[in-house]
């Protein structure tokens, strides 16, 4: 942390002047330099966060790694898989007694202060560095540019998670947009500031599942508590995913991924995935799913298949449940996720079967069929998305009150 | 064009130059301008922060260092089991007392004169905040010897008609009920969103005070330094208490039914009258209300009140009345101030009482306690 400043987050002043001197820097005829002022301003906000035992831990924790990428930069013949394993393990365990999960309980003893932000998205930044070194090749890494990509100022909090090839053809392409460019960026930072910084908040208070426990208590508070916090997190996380892009765009970077395509009109649970958190689903299916079936299915007899890929399914949901949070609320959501990822699949297999493939998909495309399971995709995905703010006894308690 | 975008730029970080300066070398106390000494509380909504060692500046006034012991209480007791068995001092911030020391505050100071105390006290607290809180150290079980609470004018008059909740059901029930439902929330947030920006010159100085260092040391901090005080006093660049008119006005009208202020203070009076009663089924305590007044009150020849209708005092000597009607014991500390040989009862820009008021106002609550309360030392 730095004397008497704030802490440097999306809306804070420092965050504005880190974010307009690098635009300025990259309209400039000094752009060569932008690199290293991506990394300052990046190292500026971290060190307005941590506290010095913080900034020890976080370099135990990001310097290791940076060892490994070094090593297997660019060898593909001879890449070690077992040394990338090792690796990998060392850090996703590292990470785990860092973000003290309340449900691994040999950690207890490690009772230390520290709390570093943007954790989670360091980890996934280093896992794809180290899982992909050896086919990186053609990009150029050094320290100082590991360093960048791990911490970058405009993704350090929450992403969007983006690849160190589109990370390097970003800065590459470093300069003063063009004029439509301009607007829509200018124009996406202001409405990201706007939903995420001041119509969010409205919905923040409304949430609080306490209000369905007045006596007079009715049908209407309880529609508001149900939907105000769904609405909250995306015009939140949206809103800060617009400024953090609209930032990029700003400096010419073009290649931050998108996070978000109107996540609440997705037809089932998988579709929602698709289409929220686009670059954490994106991330997951290539290191966790995608890995873990192939793993699954190469080891398992073929008769076997279906359930060896559901069972990929719920680890690969419980892993998303555990990323979100810390406490056991957050594996229960991941489960209630990839039951329901499954539901969806069984139910489509079980239309293909009697409908025949042509059949299902004339069926799944009556706007009446789509519209009913957008509505029905939309609730289930608000009913569990209560377990991110409140405790499961408070959810049950509130839900006793309100139906007595 | 771009010339002018070009100095547009370079002022815009001269600025910001120029802040930085501010916050690390000419007035990195800044902080201490507008620290928070409270926090959201699971069951109190708002509360001190436990464990807090917070410097507290308003340059010209005081420079303290603010300390609470692990369940948010005034002071650097730690035994809290020995600390709750004395008498509960409540209230706001003139209890609280965040502008003196630890050791100088009124609670403190009565035990130097033998009497166990522990104060409860919060910024912004008002009777059902304190109510709620007496219920919470009650579900802790912790068993006073008497509680008594400050009530400052104006603020800690206000309307408690709907506050009844704190007192009735469940202490769940009661800290869950927000006093407003979900609909009311989403509104009012609503509405607030309306108000999001600055709209005028006092909420732009609001949010300068609280993020510049550099507004701050021109505001405040550069009064450290004696002769620019003074002179800006003398020229009258800084005005005084006495050109603040701090209060409500409607407090000062005549309080008929027509006068919104007539309702603050009838409902404080029968609230008070609950929580006494709640105070004397939970524990068979005593239980007692020590009003403090407002600037206005200590120093009325200095209030150049323009409407002759208006009476500082009409608020003082309407509640104390309304808590008498109730059976609520009250003290009223103007007449045992007014009546101290003490320069100036409260800080040259700032109507919180100071360390010597605290050390008389020890004084006459421990006579208060002895003789209206029958507690001894």
């Amino acid at each position: 942390m730095i004397a008497n400043f704030s802490d440097i987050s999306v809306p804070s002043l420092g965050f504005f002047v880190l974010g307009l001197a690098l635009v300025l820097l990259a309209w400039s005829r000094y752009r060569e330099n932008f690199a290293p002022a991506l990394l300052a301003a990046s190292l500026i906000m971290v060190a307005s966060w941590l506290s010095p035992m913080d900034a020890v831990v976080l370099a135990g924790f990001i310097f290791p790694p940076y060892l490994a990428v070094h090593v297997l930069w660019g060898r593909q013949e001879k890449a070690p898989s077992v040394f990338i394993g090792v690796v990998v393990v060392w850090e996703v365990l590292l990470f785990i007694v860092l973000r003290r999960y309340e449900w691994v309980g040999w950690i207890d003893w490690l009772d230390h202060p520290v709390s570093i932000i943007g954790l989670s998205y360091m980890l996934f930044r280093i896992i794809h560095l180290v899982v992909e070194a050896p086919s990186l090749g053609a990009y150029r890494i050094s320290l100082a540019a590991y360093l960048s990509y791990v911490l970058a100022f405009w993704t350090l909090i929450s992403g969007p998670i983006q690849r160190y090839d589109d990370f390097a053809r970003g800065l590459s392409s470093v300069g003063r947009p063009e004029p439509d460019e301009l607007l829509s960026s200018s124009h996406r930072m202001v409405n990201g500031l706007i939903k995420a910084f001041l119509i969010a908040p409205v919905f923040l208070k409304a949430s609080d599942i306490g209000l369905v426990t007045r006596d007079d208590a009715d049908v209407i508070d309880f529609a508001i508590v149900f939907y105000a916090y769904p609405i909250y997190l995306y015009l939140n996380f949206s809103g800060y995913t617009d400024v953090v892009i609209a930032l990029t765009r700003l400096c010419g970077v073009n290649t931050l991924p998108e996070n978000f395509n109107r996540p609440y009109l997705a037809r089932n649970i998988q579709d929602f995935w698709k289409r929220w958190h686009m670059s954490f689903g994106v991330w997951i299916t290539s290191y966790i799913f995608t890995p873990l079936t192939k793993w699954l299915l190469t080891r398992g007899d073929i008769k076997h298949h279906g359930p060896l890929t559901a069972l990929s399914v719920m680890v690969t949901f419980l892993i998303v449940g555990a990323w979100h949070g810390a406490t056991t609320n957050f594996l229960v959501f991941g489960l209630l996720h990839g039951a329901a990822v499954m539901a969806a699949a069984l139910y489509g297999l079980g239309l293909k079967k009697a409908l025949g493939k042509t059949g299902r998909n004339a069926f799944e495309a009556k706007p009446w069929v789509r519209g009913l399971a957008v509505v029905l995709c939309f609730h289930y995905v608000c009913a569990t998305l209560a377990l991110i703010p409140n405790q499961i006894s408070d959810i049950v308690g509130a839900l006793g009150k309100f139906l007595a | 064009m771009a010339r002018l975008f070009q100095v547009f730029v370079a002022l815009l970080f001269a600025v910001f130059a120029v802040e930085a300066c501010f916050r690390l070398i000419i007035f990195p106390e800044y902080k201490a301008l507008q620290e928070d000494t409270f926090q959201r509380h699971p069951v109190l909504g708002h509360f001190n922060r436990p464990n807090l060692e917070l410097r507290r500046l308003k340059p010209g006034n005081y420079d303290t260092v603010v300390h609470t012991n692990a369940m948010g209480l005034r002071g650097t007791e730690t035994d809290l089991k020995k600390e709750l068995s004395g008498i509960w001092i409540g209230g706001d911030s003139n209890t609280f007392a965040a502008g003196v020391e630890d050791t100088e505050t009124y609670v403190h100071r009565l035990r130097e004169v033998g009497y166990q105390t522990a104060n409860i006290a919060s910024e912004g607290h008002n009777l059902s905040s304190q109510a709620l809180l007496l219920r919470y150290l009650a579900a802790e079980g912790y068993t006073p010897r008497a509680v008594v609470i400050g009530v400052s004018l104006y603020q800690g008059a206000v309307d408690l008609t709907e506050a009844q909740y704190t007192l009735a059901g469940s202490l769940d029930a009661a800290t869950k009920n927000t006093g407003s439902d979900a609909k009311s929330t989403l509104l009012s947030g609503l509405r607030r969103f309306g108000q999001a920006l600055p709209t005028s010159l006092r909420d732009v100085r609001a949010v300068l005070i609280t993020n510049s260092a550099t507004y701050g040391w021109l505001r405040l901090g550069m009064l450290n330094v004696p002769a620019i005080y003074n002179w800006m006093k003398e020229s009258g660049l800084r005005s005084d208490l006495n050109d603040v008119v701090s209060t409500d006005l409607d407090f000062l009208r005549p309080l008929d039914e027509a006068n919104p202020a007539t309702v603050r203070i009838s409902s404080t009076a029968d609230f008070a009258k609950q929580l006494g009663n709640w105070v004397k089924m939970t524990w068979d305590v005593p239980f007692g209300i020590i009003l403090f007044p407002a600037y206005h009150q200590m120093y009325p020849e200095r209030f150049r009140l323009k409407d002759s209708s208006l009476d500082p005092m009409r608020p003082l000597t309407a509640l104390t009345a309304a808590l008498k009607r109730n059976g609520v014991a009250v003290l009223d500390l103007l007449p045992a101030l007014k009546a101290s040989q003490i320069g100036s009862l409260v800080f040259p820009d700032d109507a919180h009482l100071n360390a010597s008021s605290h050390d008389h106002v020890a004084k006459v609550v421990a006579h208060w306690l002895e003789t209206e309360l029958s507690i001894m030392p």
